[in-house]
């Protein structure tokens, strides 16, 4: 590909995944051989509480198409109760996403460390739907 | 405190525990596991009671911090095989199973899996999924490195890989075909052979002629194998491989099998390839050479069909040295193959043999296929003896000529034809002219009408062994024909060469380099029957495969690969074909169906039918490779591994070790319900077991996590408690104590991914009293389980499912309640290996066979300095085991003291 | 900045689907990029040595290794680093083969998405900062709290193993519940004696300290160094250092008068099952006794706001009826129960013989227990016959379930640890770490986390001993390096990180009116970064410039 040229239906997303649970699950599906869209990129947060809103505004504005952040199923977090930090965070979020017309592109999910299908189905979905959206 | 070393015999929960407790406090441990991974039991749960936590996520990390810790040495399919205690020291041997895969370059990748021929049931999915003879039991095992299930060594040699140019894995794909999955088979074959579905039928199959069965009774009909193969499989549902495509071209002279099979293989490897073929459909000799009733142009069709949608170009109508030069399409293309057969037919350089109706062999065929009309009158005579002259008589009969004879100058012994289709050809009426030889033929009106012949003996041996044939003289006689066919041989017509730099050999094949294909022209290379003169399909392949291999190599600028001649196949010793003779006995071959005589002479339909499913499998599993358990050793597994870790001369190792104290953490078994007639577990497939619910349950079992049984996701369950436990009849008193609960998490789990499930689950006393093991029962309650108190008495098949007949203590009446799954909630028991560790160790153990300790401490037991946790000590749920790991762990290091 | 970029073929995993060359040549062209080669295996011996020599070549001062997912092979490329002279934490795994080669087949695609995760590595290495491990000396001395069976087991351990133990007991005198029971199931020993035993050697110790009528004012500090402050005997105060603490406050028998209807403290004739351990000799009874043995009382009853089952009052109900049946052969005894939960090891073998003995099991409801002058009359529901009865006896023992302390309220605000609905401690995780707390170095064993039996207490005393031993037995602690880190100037002391904080880890300096980040107890979630709104915290390893050129990197437009 020629520098400076970018593909126009390419949809980019930025994951930001628990390395407890959805970051392990982004990796069994690798050594499953399970196929998702190029265009999903993650990225390892010891836990998804870490994830600052302007993280996710940083991804929008430098072109990301959406955002998810992928956390341990509710009682399940390793640093005991982080998710629900990151619950109440994200959906404050959505709101303000849904504010600006830009619902859809942030995502909330919760995926275990077994659930590498889970975590296809979920970005694949995603980018399945922010694609027909850009069309 | 410092350099103590304790022996942790179990990989599972609590042996994990054990260890990490040791090592934190400054002790080294070796932890042996059995399995080829450590995480027992625990790994293959689901969820975990009563949080509904992911086993994995909580399990999976500590068995990496097993890994990485420098002061665990972990030993995997290892166990403890003698056990002496001297004064305060344990001397303790451990027998390591070979892997036969060198764990140090093994890198987890899976590759070896793809290939391997050998589906196994898996031990991780309780038998309820596959997994290969070479296999990583489940994606977070640690250690991460594949393992080799060796149970025996291959009783044959396997000539039949050796013997065939291609190398194609027979035993692999005979396993495969016994197995049940001709599919698998197919791709198998594909792997090395680009024209499987011709093979399945012309092939002269070398393999037969060595296999090692042949010595016990009859050769495997391989052939016939392959075509069953063939047969079940479409190749137009072929995926077409992701292809990396590169900019180089490379121009392949001929459409034949060998031209056809380094097409295949390049476009496979990405590059841009133009077949050159003069005429008007691609094929070769396949196609114009080979009857329809031998392999149907239409199969032939679909294999070169599946070629050009991996992008190969075919230009035909375009001969080589007429319409295109050599030199141009060498400046044109980075690489050029040429296969252009052997095309021109010998002449017997005998007195009129340029009359009307003495045809060429190759030419007549040629004719034939090319719809053009061809007279044969009603005599016809075919001189020669090999497979072109069989086709040649064959043809001739299914044209209409009434008498068709053979004339041959040696006897039946000599000729080069297979024996198979000599019989076909004597049932369809051809009568063969042995020790004959044509001396002129005569002719009237300029077109033959009779043949003067002379009879042959046959003198002393020539140098290809067979016996020269010499003339009887006065043996002269004539012979009244209509058409003369000469099929005595083809030689390859290699004019196009002409004004280029390459050169031919004496008998007329084009002059290559044998070792690498290569011409003396950089970049040009040659293979097939130009080379080596008329020989057999699987050789044209095999020298295509082998001019591609070295074309994608001279294009990326690597140094050629030489091709050795084929190995010496190896044969059994007499003791060994007794021994196998004994062992397995006499097995007759399973003919294959074809079509009667009179059926097919009169027409062009396909002569050989092929196996049904039941006669391949009869046939298939005669192959001495598909007799034994485990790896047949066909491989496939070392082809696909880059790293070369795999070794399968690999020997079981002992080890020896001095050792401070013992752990004991060797986990359990599930009771076998086979046991509990009642309940008809073996007997009807939708009774299963717990744990085989388990599996079913799993994001990480066989069907990622969806409840499905024989096709269905079932709506109505019932889950059987106290199955193996409480049960004086079976000598098991004891409770299992985690059946309760984990019933109650099965029951949830079902409730939650089947909405409309009913869900019922009987039980004696509910017996939840861990930390909030009562809410769980509560809530498990409240979403709509139905729990019944009492034991049932039988498990019948109803008209739609299973009637599970049980006496409702509360209410007091009998029910009969009709489901579509039955769960057995089985017990507890003490793993089958504890009994032998019992025996070296001296460990006394329960009535049940679980390990006995001191009253006042749960993990003490009869020897001094070893200890015990986890299920081996008795059932126990996760956490009590945890703390039981670390109960024993602090004891033993007081005792260390 | 000399940044040195090392792509594995991973023989054709990762080569086959994404063009390993495009990547190295790419890279080479970018500034700061001083080296970027491909190499089959880079976790190889050779290409190892690739590694090494390109790092003492190029005096590279980050390193980039693109190739299987970070978790394997962690240690070994880390051990490189060090090996090489370099930091093992200038290092960044960028993982193109589970997150890129594997899960796309697309050449170009996969290339072009390898380019984007290594730029996001280079991007971020930038930041990554030369750790040292930090090393914090620990105390090698131990607060228990509680003098029952799991205290008592939890400080004989750490004596035994040479940490010094200060053991606090709220009681006038040590053994718990445990000293007042006559037979312990199922070892047959009084209490008393084995709680003696455990005392005994205690007392004979060097290195124990014991305080009773104790109680535990202020714990500060952290991990290895934690100041505790206690009062003994009404007034004394005491001030030590400990470097780690073991909760075992136990549990307090249910309160049978919260059951009225049950009628104890109304007649000599119900008691509960701890009394009448304690004196069988002591009560009359007529020579063929009728007794009633009312299980879960305190125990899976919701009107009390207490689900939870007790565990071991079945097998107490059991073992009274039995002893009962050893001292008056002829009595008749009848248990009123839910379920049987004969729990422990040999459990079901003991009720099962104490049914052949003649203990009569009703399942059923107890709904009112009457005294009258003659006998105690019990009303109630059959639930097996669906009857309701009315029957007469000559002893009730109501076999009472465990509730929580008291005074765990009081000690959860002081430790900063967690307590569940029903009042007992909440461990760390229930599966795997059921005596870790989310504090480091403070841990629970026993029944104040929930019921347990004698066993079960006493594993629980020495394998959560074990624990802090196993900490710290070392002597000093390695503080994680990513941890929370506070630049003071920019924080203004709004204390928001310190309420999210679960480890406790964050400490409000009030002279300063800044926070500060106890290292040794961080866990590194980041959750206090991503609360303080002026950018004040940062998780070192995990720092917003890390993550935010790491998101620059992946929307790269190349």
């Amino acid at each position: 590909m020629e520098k400076g040229f970018e593909i126009k239906d390419d949809v980019n997303i930025v994951g930001f995944t628990c390395s407890y649970c959805a970051f392990k699950a982004s990796e069994m599906a690798g050594s499953l051989r399970l196929k998702y869209p190029e265009g999903v990129k993650v990225i390892q947060v010891p836990c998804s509480s870490r994830v600052d809103p302007a993280f996710v505004i940083k991804a929008i504005f430098e072109g990301a198409d959406g955002v998810f952040v992928a956390g341990c199923h509710p009682g399940d977090c390793h640093f005991i109760k982080g998710n629900y930090f990151t619950r109440r965070r994200i959906y404050a979020l959505k709101e303000m996403f849904e504010a600006f017309s830009m619902k859809g592109r942030l995502k909330l999910f919760w995926i275990s460390a077994a659930e590498a299908r889970k975590f296809v189905e979920k970005v694949t979905e995603m980018y399945n739907h922010l694609k027909e959206g850009k069309k | 405190m410092m350099e103590k070393n304790v022996l942790v015999i179990g990989g599972g929960i609590a042996g994990i525990s054990a260890a990490l407790e040791l090592v934190e406090c400054g002790i080294k441990v070796t932890l042996v596991e059995i399995n080829p991974s450590i995480g027992g039991r625990m790994i293959q749960l689901d969820k975990t009671f009563p949080t509904l936590d992911c086993s994995t996520c909580t399990l999976s990390p500590k068995m990496v911090e097993v890994a990485l810790n420098k002061n665990i040495e972990l030993l995997t399919l290892a166990k403890p095989i003698f056990v002496e205690k001297k004064e305060n020291r344990f001397t303790v041997k451990i027998l390591k199973k070979a892997r036969y895969v060198d764990e140090k370059k093994c890198t987890g990748c899976g590759n070896c899996f793809s290939g391997c021929p050998v589906y196994m049931k898996s031990e991780f999915n309780m038998g309820l999924g596959e997994r290969k003879a070479v296999y990583i039991p489940f994606p977070q095992a640690i250690p991460n490195k594949a393992t080799i299930d060796k149970r025996e060594s291959r009783p044959c040699k396997a000539n039949c890989i050796q013997a065939c140019p291609i190398n194609t894995n027979v035993p692999g794909y005979l396993r495969l075909i016994r197995d049940r999955k001709p599919k698998e088979a197919y791709i198998l074959i594909r792997s090395t052979n680009p024209l499987p579905s011709t093979c399945a039928r012309v092939c002269y199959a070398p393999c037969e002629d060595v296999c090692n069965r042949g010595d016990m009774d009859y050769p495997i009909a391989i052939r016939h194998l392959k075509r069953f193969a063939v047969d079940n499989f479409t190749i137009e549902d072929l995926p077409i491989p992701v292809i990396q495509k590169n900019e180089k071209k490379v121009a392949i002279i001929g459409a034949g099998p060998a031209g056809l099979a380094c097409a295949h293989d390049l476009a496979v490897k990405g590059y841009n390839v133009t077949v050159f073929e003069a005429e008007t459909e691609p094929g070769g000799m396949l196609r114009y050479a080979i009857p329809e009733y031998r392999l149907p142009k239409s199969e032939l069709r679909r294999e070169i069909q599946y070629i050009r949608k991996l992008g190969v170009e075919f230009k035909c109508n375009t001969k080589i040295g007429q319409d295109i030069g050599l030199p141009e399409i060498i400046r044109q293309f980075n690489a050029v193959f040429i296969a252009v057969g052997a095309q021109k037919p010998l002449k017997l350089n005998i007195e009129g043999e340029k009359l009307d109706g003495v045809l060429g062999g190759i030419d007549f065929l040629k004719m034939v296929h090319r719809g053009e009309k061809v007279e044969v009158g009603k005599r016809c005579v075919v001189i020669g003896g090999g497979n072109t002259a069989v086709d040649c008589a064959r043809v001739a009969l299914r044209l209409g000529a009434q008498d068709v004879k053979i004339v041959y100058r040696r006897s039946r012994e000599e000729m080069p034809a297979s024996e198979e289709e000599i019989d076909d050809l004597i049932e369809e009426g051809v009568k063969i002219e042995f020790l004959t030889s044509p001396k002129r033929f005569i002719g009237r009106n300029g077109k033959v009408s009779e043949i003067e012949c002379v009879r042959m003996e046959l003198g002393e041996p020539e140098k290809d062994g067979r016996r020269k044939p010499i003339e009887i003289v006065g043996s002269n006689f004539m012979m009244p024909v209509d058409t003369v066919i000469v099929a005595v041989g083809q030689i390859p017509d290699t004019s196009f060469i002409e004004g280029s730099e390459l050169s031919t050999e004496d008998n007329g094949t084009l002059k290559v380099d044998n070792k690498t294909k290569m011409t003396s022209l950089p970049g040009v290379f040659a293979g097939g029957d130009v080379v080596t003169g008329p020989k057999f399909v699987v050789d044209a392949i095999a020298h295509g495969k082998k001019a591609a291999i070295n074309i994608d190599r001279y294009l990326r600028g690597e140094e050629l690969q030489t091709f050795e001649e084929e190995k010496i196949t190896q044969k059994l010793t007499k003791d060994e074909i007794l021994f196998l003779k004994e062992k397995f006995g006499r097995e007759t071959k399973v003919r294959v169906p074809k079509l009667e005589a009179q059926d097919r002479k009169k027409n062009f339909f396909e002569v050989m039918k092929g196996y049904n499913e039941g006669e391949a499998i009869l046939e298939a599993q005669r192959c001495l490779a598909s007799k034994i358990e485990g790896c047949i050793e066909c491989g496939e597994c070392d082809k696909r591994c880059e790293v070369k870790a795999i070794n399968h001369e690999m020997k079981d190792e002992i080890i020896e070790k001095d050792f401070d104290a013992l752990i004991v953490a060797t986990g359990f078994d599930i009771f076998d319900p086979s046991d509990k007639k009642e309940y008809g577990y073996g007997k009807y497939n939708n009774v299963i077991t717990s744990i085989e619910f388990e599996r079913l349950s799993s994001v990480t079992g066989p069907t990622g996590g969806d409840i499905v049984i024989n096709g269905k996701i079932p709506k109505r369950f019932f889950f059987i408690q106290c199955v193996g436990s409480r049960d004086n009849q079976i000598g098991a008193r004891f409770c299992s104590r985690v059946c309760c609960m984990y019933t109650a998490k099965h029951a949830t789990i079902v409730k939650d991914r089947i909405k409309d499930s009913k869900v019922y689950v009987s039980y004696i006393d509910m017996r939840a009293y861990g930390k909030g093991y009562e809410e769980f029962y509560k809530s498990v309650q409240e979403e709509g389980v139905i729990y019944i108190r009492g034991i049932p008495g039988e498990v019948i098949e109803g008209r739609d499912g299973l009637i599970v007949r049980v006496e409702d203590i509360l209410s007091g009446e009998l029910r009969e309640i009709e489901v579509d799954v039955v769960v057995l909630a089985c017990g507890i028991r003490p793993k089958k290996e504890i009994f032998e560790l019992s025996r070296i160790t001296n460990l006394e153990l329960d009535e049940y066979g679980f390990v006995k300790t001191e009253s006042h401490s749960s993990s003490i037991t009869s020897v001094q300095g070893i200890f015990v946790c986890g299920m081996a000590e008795g059932p126990k749920d996760i956490p009590d085991t945890v703390a039981q790991a670390g109960e024993a762990v602090a004891s033993c290091l007081e005792y260390l003291l | 900045m000399k940044t040195g970029i090392f792509i594995c073929h991973c023989g054709h995993n990762i080569k086959h689907t994404v063009d390993v060359k495009e990547l190295s040549e790419y890279f080479k062209e970018i500034p700061n990029v001083y080296v970027a080669t491909d190499y089959a295996f880079v976790c190889s011996e050779p290409g190892q040595e690739i590694i090494k020599e390109s790092i003492e070549k190029f005096e590279l001062d980050r390193v980039i290794i693109a190739s299987c997912t970070p978790s394997l092979h962690g240690e070994l490329f880390k051990d490189l680093l060090k090996k090489s002279g370099l930091n093992p934490f200038l290092l960044r795994r960028v993982s193109i083969r589970e997150h890129c080669s594997w899960t796309g087949d697309d050449l170009k695609k996969n290339t072009e998405k390898a380019k984007k995760l290594i730029l996001a590595g280079l991007f971020s290495v930038v930041h990554n900062l030369p750790f040292e491990e930090k090393v914090v000396e620990v105390d090698k001395s131990a607060l228990v709290i509680g003098g029952g069976i799991s205290g008592l087991s939890a400080a004989c351990f750490l004596s035994k193993m040479g940490i010094r133990v200060y053991l606090i007991e709220k009681e006038k005198e040590l053994g718990g519940h445990v000293k007042r029971l006559n037979n312990v199931w199922p070892y047959e020993k009084t209490g008393k004696e084995i709680v003696e035993s455990l005392v005994s050697e205690l007392v004979k110790a060097d290195n124990v300290q014991i305080y009773t009528g104790a109680r535990l004012e202020l714990l500060e500090g952290y991990f290895g160094n934690y100041n505790v402050k206690i009062t003994a005997d009404g007034e004394r105060e005491m001030n030590f250092k400990v470097g780690g603490v073991i909760v075992a406050t136990g549990f307090e028998p249910f309160d049978p008068y919260l059951k009225p209807e049950l009628g104890y403290g109304r007649d000599r004739r119900i008691v509960t099952t701890l009394e009448i351990e304690e004196k069988l000799n002591e009560v009359v009874l007529p020579e063929k006794p009728r007794v009633a043995i009312l299980h879960c009382v305190g125990s899976r009853d919701e009107t009390l706001g207490k689900s939870y089952c007790s565990r071991i009052c079945c097998i107490n109900a059991l073992k009274v009826a039995r002893m009962i049946k050893e001292g008056y052969e002829n009595a008749y005894i009848e248990c009123f129960y839910m379920d049987v939960r004969a729990h422990p090891k040999g459990g079901e073998e003991f009720y099962e013989e104490t049914q052949v003995k003649g203990v009569f099991f009703t399942r059923g409801n107890v709904a009112e227990v009457v005294p009258l002058s003659r006998c105690v009359l019990i009303r109630g529901e059959d639930t097996l016959l669906g009857e309701v009865f009315e029957k007469e006896f000559d002893l009730v023992v109501l076999s009472i379930g465990m509730s929580s302390q008291s005074e765990n309220k009081r000690l959860s605000q002081l430790l900063k640890v967690s307590l569940d609905k029903d009042g007992f401690f909440m461990e760390a995780h229930i599966k795997l770490r059921p005596f870790d707390t989310a504090v480091k170095g403070i841990f629970i064993a026993g029944c104040c986390s929930g019921p347990k039996d004698v066993e079960e207490s006493i594993n629980h005393g020495k394998a959560s001993a074990l624990k802090l031993f196993g900490m710290l037995n070392k002597g000093y602690a390695y503080v994680e390096p990513f941890v929370a880190d506070v630049t003071e100037k920019r924080c203004s002391g709004c204390r928001m990180c310190e309420s999210v904080c679960v480890a406790n880890a964050i400490k409000y300096d009030a002279r300063k009116r800044v926070v500060k980040v106890e290292e040794a107890q961080c866990m590194g979630c980041g959750l206090c970064n991503a609360t303080c709104p002026s950018s004040a915290v940062t998780l070192l390893g995990y720092s917003d410039m890390i993550l935010m050129d790491e998101i620059s990197g992946l929307l790269a437009r190349l």
